[in-house]
C-alpha cells in the first residue's frame, strides 16, 4: 500500500505522522511544497506538489499516481489539508469535498456556514484592510475580536473593547498581514480580510474526533484552563478529560457534530474549538486536521496507539482496534512566548523535567532563534507533557514545570 | 593567531576580492577580511547562493558557514541579521559569509564549489588542511573488520557520493556513527539539525537510498540531538 502524505515544510507534524507510517508498513510517498535535496535520488518517496494551487496539485499527484498507485492521501496539517483534498477527490478516494474544506478554513465562510444552518454564532462583518478603520470602528459591537482570514494560530487575533482599541488593531493586522504576504502565496484574497465578531465570553474547549461517512467519533475533548479574553489569544494548556459538566460536554460534542454538516466535513480528523457559557457551546473553528504543534503526542488511544496512527489507518481504511483514550488524566502545556527578542537560554530543563507527572519536555525554538509573541508571531517554544491521576494533577504539574523553566531572551 | 590577526586587522581588502569591504561596526569586535585569505568560493557556488539568497520569503543576504570538527562543514542561511561579537563577515558580491571564531581556523584555505552530484547538486567544500593540523581529522568510530565493516564503508561511501553534496544545499550534513545488526545509526548536522522535515529526509529519502543500494540495512535510527540545532533548515510555525 501507499500513502501519500502531504507535508509542509513549515509543519510540527511530520515526525509523528512519518512515525506512524512506518509502524503500519506502509510505502510513504512524502510531498511537501518545496522540493526535498533527495527528490531525484527516491523519485518515488520524495516528491514536491504546489499546495497553494489545489488543481494543481491534484493533477500532479494524478500523473505521479499512474507511476506510483496511491491508495490514500492525508494532509497533515491547516497548509496541506485543501490540496489533500482535492487528491483525493481526483483520485476518487474517500474524502472531504474540496468546497467543505475551503470553507473550513475561512472564518468568515464559516461564520456563514454557521448561521444559514441556524447554529449559535456571533454577530460578525467582513472588512477590506482598505477599508477606513475609524468610520468601522464605529459600527461594531463591543467588545469584539478581529480576525485575519489567511492566518491561523490565533495570528493577528485582538480584542477591541472601543473605537481606539479598534483602530489600533485593525492597522496592526494589516501590517502583520503586509509581512506575511510572502508565505501566503495563494490565498491573496483571504490575505486582504479581516473578520470582527463580537467576542464571545466563556471558558474555552477543544474536540478531538474523527468523521467516517459523515459520522463523527469524539476522541477527546481537552479543557483549556488559562483563560482566553485577550487581547492576545496565546493558547497555553490543554487538559483532558474536560472537567466541564456532562451536559455541557453533550452540548460541545452536538455543537461540533451539526458544524461539520453545516460545512459538509464527511472524512477524517477534525479538530474544534468552541467557547461554552450560560447561553451553551459556541463553535469557533471546526477544522478538518488534527490537533496542531506537537500536542497529539498527549494522546494514546487502546493499547498506546497515537492518534496519527488512527488517522492514517482510517485514510487507509485498516481496522482501528480502539478509538478509546487511555483512562489517565493528560495534558499539553504549548510553552508561550514572554517577549521578542532572540532566545540565547533555557534553563531549568532538568527541574522541569523532575516535576511529578511531566513525561517530556520538548523545545522546539532553538537556541539564536528570533521569537515573536502573537499577535505578530506565531511559532511555538516547545511543549510540556503530563500525565497523573487526575486532571487537576495534570495541570498543576504542568504550571509547575514550567514555572521552573527560565527562558534568557534578548 | 595568524588568522586571527588578519581579522582584527582594520577590513582592508584588496586583490580579487569582488566587493567592496564593508567598514566594521564601531565598538563591534568584529573584522573584514579578504575572501580569498580565507575562503574562495567558485562563480558558479556564489551564483547559487545569490539563487538561494533571492528565493527567501525574508530578506536574507547572509550564509553562516560553520566548522564543529576539522573537515565537516556546515552551511545555512543566517536569519539573526546581525553578526555575533565572535564572527568574522567575508563579502562577497551579493552576500556575506559569518564564520564564528572557533570555526575560523578550521575553514583557512578552504574552497567551495557548486558540483553536480547524483541526479541533483549540491555544494561541496574542499580544504587541503583538512587531513592535518589542529583539530585532526574528524574524530568517527572505525569500521570493524568483517562483513558488517563493508556494509559500514557501503553506507559511508553512499552518503559521501549520493546524500551529502544533495543535503549540503541545505547547509546540512550526515554522518554514519554506527552500523549494527542491520541498524545504521546517524548523526544529522548543520541545517539538518533541528530541521523540521529531517525525518522525512531521513526516512523517505537516505533509508530508500541506502535500502536500494544495500538490501541488508533494515533500518536507520537518528541519534541527532535535534533541539541543539542552532540554524535549521526548516523551523516549524504552522498548525
Amino acid at each position: 500500500m501507499r500513502l501519500l502524505l502531504l507535508i509542509p515544510t513549515t509543519t510540527y507534524r511530520a515526525e509523528d505522522f512519518t512515525d506512524a507510517a512506518r509502524r503500519l508498513g506502509v510505502e510513504v510517498t512524502a510531498a511537501s511544497e518545496h522540493a526535498s535535496t533527495l527528490s531525484r535520488q527516491s523519485p518515488a518517496s520524495l516528491i514536491a506538489l504546489p499546495f497553494s494551487d489545489p488543481p494543481a496539485a491534484a493533477r500532479r499527484a494524478k500523473e505521479f499516481a499512474q507511476a506510483y498507485p496511491i491508495d490514500a492521501v492525508v494532509g497533515v496539517d491547516d497548509g496541506s489539508v485543501l490540496p489533500a483534498a482535492a487528491i483525493a477527490a481526483a483520485l476518487g478516494m474517500p474524502h472531504n469535498p474540496v468546497d467543505a474544506v475551503a470553507k473550513a478554513r475561512n472564518k468568515y465562510l464559516m461564520r456563514q456556514a454557521l448561521e444559514a444552518a441556524g447554529l449559535p454564532y456571533p454577530p460578525y462583518a467582513l472588512f477590506c484592510v482598505d477599508d477606513d478603520a475609524s468610520e468601522i470602528a464605529g459600527r461594531v459591537p463591543y467588545p469584539c475580536v478581529l480576525k485575519p482570514l489567511a492566518l491561523s494560530a490565533s495570528r493577528g487575533v485582538i480584542r477591541a473593547d472601543n473605537d481606539a482599541e479598534f483602530a489600533a488593531a485593525f492597522h496592526r493586522i494589516a501590517a502583520i498581514l503586509k509581512s506575511a504576504a510572502p508565505e501566503l502565496e495563494g490565498a491573496e484574497d483571504a490575505a486582504r480580510h479581516v473578520l470582527v465578531e463580537g467576542f464571545i465570553p466563556g471558558r474555552e474547549v477543544a474536540l478531538e474526533g474523527l468523521l467516517t461517512a459523515a459520522d463523527l467519533r469524539v476522541l477527546c475533548l481537552f479543557d483549556k484552563p488559562d483563560p482566553l479574553d485577550g487581547p492576545y489569544f496565546e493558547e497555553t494548556l490543554y487538559v483532558t478529560p474536560s472537567r466541564l459538566p456532562a451536559g455541557t460536554q453533550r452540548a460541545v460534542v452536538t455543537a461540533v457534530r451539526e458544524c461539520a454538516r453545516a460545512l459538509g466535513l464527511r472524512e477524517g480528523p477534525l479538530h474544534a474549538e468552541l467557547r461554552v457559557n450560560d447561553a451553551g457551546a459556541w463553535v469557533l473553528e471546526v477544522n478538518p486536521r488534527s490537533i496542531g504543534g506537537r500536542c497529539s503526542r498527549v494522546l494514546r488511544f487502546g493499547a498506546g496507539m497515537s492518534l496519527e496512527e488512527i488517522i492514517l489507518r482510517h485514510a487507509l481504511r485498516k481496522e482501528i482496534p480502539s478509538l478509546d483514550r487511555e483512562s489517565r488524566a493528560a495534558g499539553v502545556m504549548m510553552l508561550p512566548i514572554p517577549r521578542a527578542g532572540v532566545l540565547r537560554q533555557v534553563r531549568g530543563q532538568e527541574a522541569a523535567a523532575a516535576v511529578p507527572g511531566i513525561e517530556e519536555l520538548i523545545l522546539t525554538a532553538h537556541e539564536g532563534q528570533q521569537i515573536v509573541p502573537l499577535p505578530e508571531g506565531a511559532p511555538y517554544l516547545g511543549f510540556l507533557f503530563a500525565r497523573a491521576a487526575s486532571p487537576e494533577a495534570v495541570e498543576s504539574a504542568l504550571r509547575e514545570a514550567h514555572r521552573r523553566l527560565e527562558f534568557e531572551i534578548d | 593567531m595568524r588568522i586571527m590577526d588578519k581579522l582584527f586587522g582594520g577590513g582592508k581588502s584588496g586583490g580579487a576580492s569582488p566587493s567592496a569591504p564593508r567598514t566594521p561596526r564601531e565598538g563591534v569586535p568584529i573584522g573584514m577580511i579578504q575572501e580569498n585569505a580565507v575562503l574562495t568560493i567558485s562563480d558558479e557556488a556564489k551564483e547559487k547562493i545569490r539563487s538561494v539568497l533571492d528565493s527567501q520569503q525574508a530578506s536574507v543576504r547572509t550564509i553562516r558557514v560553520s566548522v564543529p570538527t576539522r573537515g565537516k562543514y556546515s552551511m545555512s542561511l543566517e536569519t539573526e541579521g546581525q553578526p555575533r561579537s565572535d564572527d568574522a563577515v567575508l563579502p562577497y558580491d551579493g552576500f556575506e559569509v559569518y564564520i564564528d571564531a572557533q570555526s575560523l581556523p578550521l575553514v583557512e584555505g578552504a574552497s567551495l564549489k557548486w558540483v553536480d552530484a547524483y541526479g541533483g547538486g549540491g555544494f561541496q567544500f574542499d580544504n587541503p588542511n583538512d587531513s592535518a593540523g589542529p583539530g585532526g581529522p574528524p574524530e568517527k568510530k572505525s569500521a570493524p573488520e568483517g562483513p558488517e565493516g563493508e556494509i559500514w564503508r557501503q553506507i559511508q561511501q553512499i552518503l559521501d557520493d549520493e546524500v551529502n553534496p544533495a543535503v549540503a544545499s541545505h547547509g546540512g550534513f550526515i554522518d554514519l556513527i554506527e552500523y549494527k545488526d542491520g541498524t545504521a545509526y546517524v548523526l544529522m548536522g548543520g541545517g539538518c539539525q533541528g530541521c523540521g522535515m529531517a525525518n522525512v529526509t531521513l526516512k523517505s529519502g537516505v533509508e530508500r537510498i541506502l535500502k536500494g543500494h544495500l538490501p541488508e540495512i533494515q533500518e536507520i535510527l537518528d541519534v541527532t540531538d535535534h533541539a541543539g540545532g542552532r540554524n535549521p533548515y526548516y523551523a516549524p510555525s504552522t498548525k
